[in-house]
């Protein structure tokens, strides 16, 4: 009998979620026994998955100019199974933030007007290079996806996990729970006076993060990384995305938050008292999400323009 | 989801007028036709009538309805009418929907009727969209324990203890002050009758004191409140008062050798009271409270000679607070009010010159049990004024202090100045007014004879300043006239301030405690303004008197007797229904966060074991938990996400 193939396509991304893989550690030895490694960059030298077509097929990262494209389709066609792997492919990732700005800004900043650059002529590259597109988007914008890892990246027990139930021909699904479910932290009660930025005052070990006043994002997050970052005492920062149950993570956190603060006894909390509180809004509760959420992108980048000029002066 | 498939007639009401006098009604029965599920679409004149009702149940039975839609007014009015109907014909009530066609649609665009047509038919399109969603639930029965508990003994506290105490059920009066009475023991007499206030008190006060089904907690305040409507589990502190409330003979030997002396409370900081003392002289319980803010220290080394001078050994100065726990099928608050704080109000000069007083303060005067035993005397020269006057609204109709009228301060400053009048018929009484307002039964009259018969002046106009005269020890008060449209100048010896009626500064705390809501006049909230006065949003609390708003003897009485028997109906059943809308927790999606637990307004969440757990008697089905929860793990059971979600759809189907 033949073994299961696998093959991994690294689109816009850091290469993090291919280290995870590696950081299987002597799991590795066992996972590569059982299947066959045909194609992934960052250990082998191929050009592309090959063309009899692979068992398993792991896409990390999204879609940010045509060529991801074709390699994103050339993996659909060439796999039976394909697993979105990682925040960025299942959800935008950090470099989702870029949809902030339209595509002629990003190459305006990046070309023209940052400081290192010596572009007398202003030129904007556009040959050779494959061209950008508009946004960036996360792979199902564009193909279908049969399974969803999450994660920034995925943790390798979860990525073992996945491996294993799909060689025994089981369906993956992750608990519908949120971080919090495996968060050791203790909850007393939900009363945030104010909100502090990380970093700028002590952390209480022990106790939620959230209940002392910093943004984790735990509570509408995906569960499935045994809350590594708040057990650490970080607060959760949402790699995993929303549970499947939820529409959209940045209202549901936002709904949350609001109905937790308590400014003044008696009092109905001010909700510009607590934006002030929270310097980067998209940064915060869509840090990996927002090129998945409701929003997506700007559609007028002016806005974002008129914040900046407001927040300088 | 039931698996049946939903077969939704509609029913379109036209309020008379009310609602075909806007809205073309025809078209509305074809648009409702032509939406999915719906086999019955019809309208008629009055659709709560029984012909109405009648109608409804023939389609339902003719042609198999599993769900009713009723386009008419506020479900607010007329649910419980059409759930009865659905209950009629054998159909889960809850299988039913209203959508507001009146007070949504004909009311508010009268002049739009195009608009309002629209409008219309999305609120029916959502209402049929919803109950194709809906679930049937079960109304549920919780035992009530068969007592009540009556906070604040005040005229009102004191009228709702006594009526369900003599219905022959418990109750347990708490009240904080050392004995009962409130501020109506304060009054000497009531308008519009002139009845002694204490002669008309006191007999009710001293059946409380008696009552065998009436135990009284004074001294005392509540500090905890946890359970739900027939079982609410209630901490009451017990304050020492440091003297054996049944030994004490109330003889006055302490009072003799007390070395202290405390401006009297209960004479508005008029008279003198010891710091072991007994509040008033017909006060229940007839004992001595030691109060120890202002006593010399309890020990034999910094003072002790009370203990000493008693006969009886009633005085006890190791007594510690107690905390009792009582279970309690209903509670009634029935706390009251404060007077507005006069030195608020700097141009008045209260605190500045002796002779500005307050309406509590004059009314102290008047007593014949007051510090001057009934006299009128000037505080800065302790002789009788030749003139006195009145400055009204002070606090109140002032949008820098309480925007509302306090609805006393009329009243009291015309029965006042009639007691004047009548003791001294050469003191002259001016009364500075904004507007009168007598409303009540027989207070017209009061005020006509005031006026006419006892030659009380009246200047139309709100006072802006009151001074010290230049050349005199008078007093002036500043005015416009608003009947000559110029400024007058009074020259007074006594002003006295017609202080308005404020919630009293332990209520927010208090609602906190209680879970209830207040209004933005700093008074407890009641459940509906008009047909719910003395009901709360939280089942099984009720509220009573001034805690409620500005209220006189009166009406305080007539809303505390609805309250015992509000709370009487409950208690007597021994069972309440409860609303099935309570929300429930889909524990494969719980994580146990506790973010509905903070959120929750009447304290019906929990988490327990890492899972948010529900007190269905307690929650009231509002859903800010489902708005909180980040991941829709909490849903109340009548407005569930899906129901939610298929009024959006469609709502924006047409716009796709």
């Amino acid at each position: 009998m033949t073994k299961p193939s696998l093959a991994v396509e690294t689109l816009s991304i850091c290469s993090g979620c291919e280290i995870a893989i590696l950081d299987l550690h002597l799991a590795l030895a066992d996972v590569l026994d059982a299947i066959d490694l045909k194609y992934i960059q960052v250990l082998m030298d191929h050009r592309e998955p090959p063309k009899e077509g692979v068992t398993v097929g792991f896409v990390s990262g999204g879609v940010r100019n045509e060529e991801h494209l074709h390699r994103l389709k050339m993996l659909r066609e060439r796999s039976q199974i394909l697993v979105a792997f990682g925040a960025c492919s299942a959800f935008g990732g950090v470099p989702g933030l870029a949809n902030l700005h339209t595509k002629d800004e990003l190459m305006e900043e990046v070309y023209i007007n940052t400081k290192s650059t010596v572009n007398p002529k202003k030129i904007i590259p556009n040959r050779i290079v494959p061209p950008m597109l508009e946004e960036l988007h996360p792979v199902d914008d564009f193909v279908k996806i049969d399974y969803v890892l999450p994660g920034c990246p995925p943790p390798p027990k979860l990525i073992a996990e996945l491996v294993t139930s799909l060689l025994e021909g089981k369906e993956f699904k992750l608990e519908e729970k949120t971080v919090c479910d495996q968060c050791p932290l203790i909850k007393e009660e939900k009363a945030v006076t104010e909100f502090k930025r990380w970093g700028t005052d002590e952390v209480f070990t022990e106790r939620c993060l959230l209940e002392q006043g910093y943004q984790c994002l735990g509570p509408s997050t995906q569960s499935g990384c045994e809350a590594r970052c708040p057990t650490a005492l970080s607060p959760c920062r949402g790699c995993f995305g929303p549970t499947a149950k939820v529409e959209d993570q940045a209202s549901q956190m936002i709904g949350a938050i609001g109905s937790i603060v308590i400014q003044e006894p008696t009092k109905a909390p001010d909700p510009e008292q607590i934006v002030k509180e929270i310097p980067d809004l998209v940064g915060t509760y869509l840090r990996f999400t927002f090129a998945h959420s409701t929003f997506k992108k700007a559609v007028h980048s002016n806005v974002v323009k008129t914040k900046k000029a407001e927040a300088k002066t | 989801m039931s698996t049946e498939q939903p077969k939704i007639g509609v029913f379109i009401c036209h309020c008379g007028s009310n609602i075909a006098g806007v809205i073309d009604i025809p078209k509305l029965v074809e648009y409702a036709a032509t939406l999915p599920h719906v086999i019955v679409a019809e309208d008629y004149r009055y659709m709560c009538s029984d012909p109405g009702q009648d109608l409804i149940k023939e389609r339902a039975r003719e042609k198999g309805l599993n769900r009713v839609v009723v386009a008419a007014c506020s479900p607010t009015l007329h649910e419980p009418t059409f759930r009865r109907v659905l209950e009629n014909v054998g159909l889960n009530p809850f299988f039913f929907d209203m959508s507001n066609i009146r007070e949504h649609c004909s009311w508010v665009h009268t002049h739009e009727e195009e608009a309002a047509l629209e409008k219309a038919k999305d609120l029916v399109k959502m209402a049929v969209a919803r109950a194709a969603e809906l679930e049937p639930l079960e109304q549920k029965e919780v035992d009530v324990k068969a007592n009540v508990l009556v906070v604040g003994a005040g005229i009102s506290g004191i009228q709702a203890a006594l009526d369900i105490a003599d219905a022959g059920y418990k109750v347990y009066l708490v009240e904080k002050e050392a004995s009962i009475g409130g501020h109506m023991a304060q009054l000497d007499k009531t308008f519009p009758t002139l009845d002694c206030s204490s002669c008309i008190l006191t007999p009710k006060m001293s059946l409380v004191g008696q009552h065998p089904n009436i135990e009284l907690l004074t001294y005392s305040e509540v500090r905890e409140v946890e359970g739900f409507v027939g079982n609410f589990k209630v901490k009451v502190e017990k304050k020492p008062k440091y003297v054996i409330e049944d030994k004490c003979t109330a003889c006055a030997d302490c009072l003799e050798v007390c070395p202290v002396n405390v401006p009297d409370e209960f004479n508005s900081g008029l008279g003198w009271r010891k710091a072991i003392y007994i509040p008033f002289a017909q006060a229940v319980p007839n004992a001595y409270v030691l109060d120890t803010d202002h006593c010399l220290g309890m020990t034999p080394i910094a003072c002790g000679k009370c203990k000493d001078a008693c006969e009886a050994e009633a005085i006890n100065y190791e007594m510690k607070p107690e905390i009792l726990e009582l279970d309690i099928g209903a509670i009634i608050v029935a706390t009251g009010f404060e007077l507005f704080d006069a030195m608020k109000q700097l141009e008045y000069g209260y605190g500045k010159y002796p002779d500005v007083m307050t309406n509590l303060e004059m009314e102290r005067m008047l007593s014949a049990a007051g510090p001057t035993e009934g006299k009128i005397l000037r505080p800065s020269t302790m002789k009788k004024p030749k003139h006195v006057a009145y400055i009204q609204c002070v606090g109140s109709r002032n949008e820098r202090y309480n925007a509302y009228c306090s609805r006393v301060c009329c009243m009291a400053a015309l029965k006042q100045a009639r007691q004047i009048r009548e003791k001294y018929p050469d003191i002259q009484v001016t009364i500075f007014y904004i507007d009168m307002r007598a409303f009540g039964k027989g207070y017209e009259e009061f005020y006509e004879t005031t006026a006419r018969e006892h030659g009380v002046t009246f200047v139309r106009g709100r006072v802006s300043e009151v001074r010290g005269s230049f050349d005199s020890d008078k007093i002036v008060v500043r005015a416009e006239d608003t009947f000559l449209a110029q400024p007058v100048e009074a020259e007074a010896d006594i002003v006295v301030l017609s202080c308005g009626i404020e919630a009293p500064k332990g209520l927010p705390d208090l609602a906190r405690v209680l879970g209830l809501q207040r209004s933005a006049d700093g008074f407890l909230l009641e459940a509906h303004p008009k047909l719910r006065p003395v009901e709360t949003n939280t089942d099984g609390i009720f509220i009573a008197g001034a805690a409620q708003g500005p209220k006189d003897i009166p009406d305080s009485v007539a809303q505390a007797k609805g309250a015992a028997a509000s709370a009487l109906g409950m208690v007597v059943a021994g069972h309440v229904k409860v609303q099935p809308y309570a929300a429930v927790v889909n524990e494969d999606l719980c994580a146990g966060c506790g973010i509905c637990e903070a959120s929750c307004p009447y304290d019906a969440v929990k988490v327990v074991d890492d899972r948010a757990q529900v007190t269905e008697a307690q929650c009231k089905g509002c859903g800010t938990c489902a708005a909180a929860c980040p991941n829709q793990a909490i849903a109340p059971q009548h407005f569930t996400m899906e129901q939610i979600i298929a009024q959006l759809d469609a709502l924006f189907q047409e716009a796709k």
